[in-house]
């Protein structure tokens, strides 16, 4: 039996090596099939090096899909977000927030002190093969100088 | 001072000992290795909860074999035998709740849809997805329980051993649990949300199995049941076979058996007792292990409230 698992597991590695890791809904597909992505700004962050901007530059290029972006406060954008209505949400957060549960914080953009909230990008849980390529470009630009 | 252990079981109870230390120190290797691993996958935190709750039967027992040697004391005449006992409750109370909280938490990701995510992660300047860290964890994490849980049985079918074959059914849990973490992220990496929680609920339910079958054998012991066996609820062979000859060498008395530790202690009850007895020849022949008949006790007619 334990051989028999391990041979199916080995089997299940190897046949999945290229693919790994996917979407649970999609979202990457969807996204390169249809050439654009659903993107919240949270209204009144402060971003003065637009580091917001450039994750969605850096990620258009990347997917090769232009965001297509609404504005308005964080709550209802994540909430939109963690329905799947929305695919990724940037501004102002706080890194410890209760939202962390619910939806995915990806490395921040930039890092200010204790006082005031990151800029940060969310995306939605389970959604592996988008949030690798987010993750890829959010450390990209939060080691930008 | 300290009590002897009968002579033909002394190097399985050292054999014992040393391979619960070595599933201390490897499997403390294990915990943080996948602690590490872990990162923000509750499913990770909860293999290693379930990883450290492991630890329990083991540690458990190495008490037990220590305490187990004491001298009677005027505090405790009876000896210590009976912290077997004691130690396979908390053995079998352990596995239970193991098996009972993977069931509860992998019920509760299905029923709630919870998507998990597993992003990637930097290591060494390089970023690959941390699915494959965790299944290289949790390969490693699969291979002391698999060898060490295979190691103890025999020992503990030799030992008549009930907290070593307990511990090694937390091993066979370890293990499974592992498989079954490496199938849950595969599947998450391959889009399957679900196929973590659902392996998981396979393995819980036969862990809560072993778990629960255990618990009703370590109660029976604590409230003096009749000897049951080792891997479950249901009276020992040897046990039966001891009853039957006892039965037959004293036809007017009521026989009764209980089982403290590895140890069975007989009552010949309502017969007075004998001058001479030799524990040996009261053995039923053909079955092993005579060093478990530690004490024949008679009651007079008369000598009980029972009576």
């Amino acid at each position: 039996m334990v051989i028999r698992a391990s041979i199916l597991c080995a089997a299940l590695v190897l046949a999945s090596c290229g693919q790994v890791p996917r979407d649970t809904e999609g979202s990457l597909e969807r996204i390169r099939q249809n050439s654009r992505f659903r993107v919240g700004l949270i209204s009144g962050s402060i971003d003065g090096e637009r580091r917001g901007q450039l994750l969605l530059d850096h990620v258009a290029r990347t997917s090769g899909a232009r965001p297509v972006a609404e504005s308005g406060a964080a709550e209802p954008l994540l909430q939109k977000l963690e329905e799947g209505r929305l695919d990724l949400v940037v501004g102002s957060m706080a890194e410890k927030s209760p939202w962390r549960t619910k939806v995915h914080f990806l490395p921040p953009l930039s890092r200010n002190d204790n006082a005031k909230p990151s800029i940060m990008a969310m995306a939605r849980n389970g959604e592996n093969a988008w949030i690798a390529l987010l993750h890829r470009e959010a450390e990209r630009v939060g080691r930008l100088p | 001072m300290t009590q002897t252990m009968p002579p033909e079981i002394e190097q399985d109870l050292a054999r014992a000992r040393r391979l619960e230390w070595v599933t201390l120190g490897t499997m403390s290797t294990v915990l943080v290795l996948m602690f590490l691993a872990a990162g923000s996958s509750q499913a990770m935190r909860t293999a290693w909860f379930e990883d450290v709750l492991s630890l329990v039967p083991a540690l458990v027992f190495l008490i037990a074999a220590k305490v187990e040697r004491r001298q009677p004391s005027r505090a405790f005449p009876y000896g210590f035998h009976r912290v077997q006992s004691l130690a396979f409750l908390i053995s079998a109370v352990t596995l239970a709740s193991v098996g009972g909280f993977l069931l509860f938490d992998s019920a509760s990701t299905l029923i709630k849809g919870e998507h998990v995510t597993i992003a990637p992660v930097t290591l060494f300047g390089q970023t690959l997805w941390l699915g494959w860290v965790m299944i290289a964890a949790l390969v490693y994490s699969v291979i002391p329980p698999l060898i060490l849980g295979r190691l103890k049985l025999p020992v503990a079918q030799r030992l008549q051993d009930k907290v070593l074959h307990t511990d090694a059914l937390m091993q066979k849990a370890d293990w499974m649990t592992g498989l079954a973490g490496i199938v849950g992220v595969l599947g998450v990496g391959l889009g399957f949300w679900w196929a973590d929680a659902t392996a998981s609920m396979f393995i819980a339910a036969s862990i809560v199995r072993d778990g629960v079958s255990a618990l009703r054998s370590s109660t029976a012991e604590l409230i003096d049941g009749a000897p049951r066996k080792l891997e479950k609820d249901e009276i020992a062979a040897d046990a039966e076979e001891l009853r039957r000859r006892l039965a037959g060498r004293y036809p007017d008395a009521q026989i009764r058996l209980r089982e403290t530790g590895r140890f069975f202690n007989a009552q010949v009850r309502g017969v007075l007792p004998e001058n001479q007895v030799d524990l040996d020849e009261l053995w039923p022949a053909g079955e092993d292990r005579p060093w478990r008949l530690a004490q024949v006790s008679f009651i007079p007619p008369g000598a009980d409230q029972e009576s």
